[in-house]
């Protein structure tokens, strides 16, 4: 029973993860850029979520509809102002560019609100549950669960169905020859870190209701999208969230058989699959 | 004679460490299709790239009714209704056939140009609308890239190599279908490696030797000796 409960818990988890990845995988797929600076742009969120939570007085997933907009405004101005002139052939400058904005937001955030660690109570969500024959489920888990999956649905539409995804696969295809369509590369490029930072902001919130964090906790939360990303297959966007899952369900597991190897099994599991399957469970075909 | 309307003063372009173009000037005239000839390397494509803003120059060098327009983003030249269908293709390979030509024509100029006179004119692409481009025969390829441009509705269409690499009667289909293309208005400028087939288009012509012109005018009013002195060099 504990190990059918810490597989079902894992999925879930795996969901937060798929949404950690998601806007790492969007603008990889879109620009080629590898921010390393996304942990912290999931930390920078939260922290958002908790000064709109504590200002306003709302429920953070009202505060929701502040703090997306606010974070995919960030990420559109940060692109045009600050990465753009980065982007070219070479692929350090956009890469030591965001390991310095890493270090900033965590000085930033170690500046406005101390080393202590936070938390936002969302009224009793965060501790509810709903009983699923012998097992009890999270509505926050299965919320983050939820969200990741609508958050892919709604990727998988903008990207097949709208001008501005095929602008997105354009660019990605040929940057050059997108110009000739009268593409503004900057725009697109904007664009993605925007959507990229809209779904960052969503991370943030759940990961803010859902455990505590401080300045410091950027890194990690780089790590674990980075793994669901690869564990996924590059540019595939169930493969996310199937990199999250399997992340996720090694972590629980691991955790079932000492707390302590939580967050081990999840890189072993990862090691494995990059050697078994270094392209990943759901690569790309055209590749 | 009218203004032009696109005249290209002086040009000098090139790549980081290479210049490749050195003082080119010409004019192209409304409705006119202008062959561009020379050997390989004597800069007809990397004139091309400078006209729609792929290569950076100075703006008085490429002048667009009456505006300098050298040196603009390539978006904002295509904007102004110059396209150029690239050498190569270069198709967006993660995009349908569909896709191609919609995403051609969603920022263009508002004209006659859309799917359906597109299918008309190329019906196979029709048939393969929903391929992904990449999938396509070469010539069928050239199709989606003429067709892709199109969708732009441009005034000035920039033709590089569509002949290039292509079964000879494709290249007679394709070269078939570009009448209608310049009937509605369109002017061409046409770059090709088949001299005879260019000059039999086009109107007028101007062929680059290493990057300068070396001899322009009417087809008919060159001999072909003249026209290959210019083509190859003296030397």
């Amino acid at each position: 029973m504990d190990w059918l409960n810490a597989i079902v818990q894992g999925i879930l988890l795996g969901g937060l993860y798929a949404l950690f990845a998601a806007g790492l995988s969007l603008i990889f797929g879109v620009m080629r850029l590898v921010n390393i600076a996304h942990g912290d742009f999931i930390v920078l969120g939260s922290y958002l979520a908790l000064v709109v939570v504590q200002t306003l007085g709302l429920n953070p997933f009202v505060a929701a509809l502040i703090v997306v907009p606010v974070m995919a405004l960030f990420g559109y101005v940060l692109q045009r102002v600050l990465l753009n002139p980065t982007l070219g052939k070479d692929l350090l400058a956009p890469l030591l560019v965001t390991f310095g904005l890493s270090i900033i937001i965590q000085n930033g955030l170690l500046t406005f609100f101390t080393a202590d660690s936070r938390r936002v109570m969302a009224g009793g969500i965060e501790t509810a549950s709903v009983s699923v024959g012998p097992l009890n489920l999270g509505v926050l888990p299965l919320a983050m669960f939820a969200t990741a999956i609508a958050v892919i649905l709604g990727l998988e539409f903008i990207f097949t169905r709208t001008s501005l995804g095929r602008a997105f696969r354009a660019t990605s295809d040929d940057a050059e020859i997108a110009k000739l369509m009268a593409l503004d590369n900057r725009h697109i490029y904007a664009m993605a870190m925007a959507l990229s930072a809209g779904i960052v902001a969503l991370a943030g919130i759940f990961l803010a209701v859902r455990t505590n964090f401080d300045p410091s906790t950027g890194p990690m939360r780089l790590i674990f999208g980075f793994e669901a990303v690869i564990i996924g297959g590059l540019g595939s966007l169930w493969g996310t969230l199937a990199g999250g899952v399997v992340l996720g369900v090694a972590q629980t597991l691991g955790a079932l058989i000492d707390p302590g190897y939580q967050v081990l099994a999840g890189h072993l599991v990862f090691f494995l699959i990059l050697i078994l399957r270094p392209r990943g469970l759901f690569p790309r075909m055209d590749g | 004679m009218s203004a032009p309307l696109l005249r290209i003063d002086a040009l000098s372009s090139g790549y980081a460490d290479f210049q490749a173009l050195f003082g080119v000037s010409f004019d192209l005239h409304a409705g006119e299709a202008l062959a561009l000839i020379g050997a390989n390397g004597a800069g007809k494509s990397t004139l091309l790239k400078t006209i729609v803003g792929l290569l950076p120059c100075a703006p008085q060098m490429v002048v667009h009714r009456g505006d300098s327009i050298g040196g603009l983003s390539a978006d904002r030249i295509v904007r102004r209704g110059i396209a150029l269908v690239p050498e190569g293709r270069r198709l967006f390979r993660s995009l349908s056939v569909e896709e191609n030509l919609i995403i051609g024509g969603e920022r263009g100029r508002a004209g006659e140009w859309s799917l359906e006179p597109l299918y008309k004119l190329f019906p196979i692409l029709r048939e393969k609308r929903n391929a992904p481009a990449t999938s396509l025969s070469g010539g069928q390829q050239q199709m989606v890239a003429i067709g892709r441009a199109l969708m732009a509705n441009p005034e000035i269409i920039l033709f590089d190599e569509i002949s290039l690499g292509l079964a000879p009667a494709i290249i007679k289909d394709i070269y078939a279908a570009l009448p209608s293309i310049t009937s509605t208005g369109v002017s061409a400028i046409l770059v090709e490696q088949d001299v005879t087939r260019a000059l039999g288009f086009a109107q007028s012509f101007v062929c680059l030797q290493e990057g300068r012109v070396s001899l322009a005018g009417k087809p008919a009013e060159h001999s072909r000796a003249e026209i290959v002195a210019a083509y190859f060099g003296s030397h």
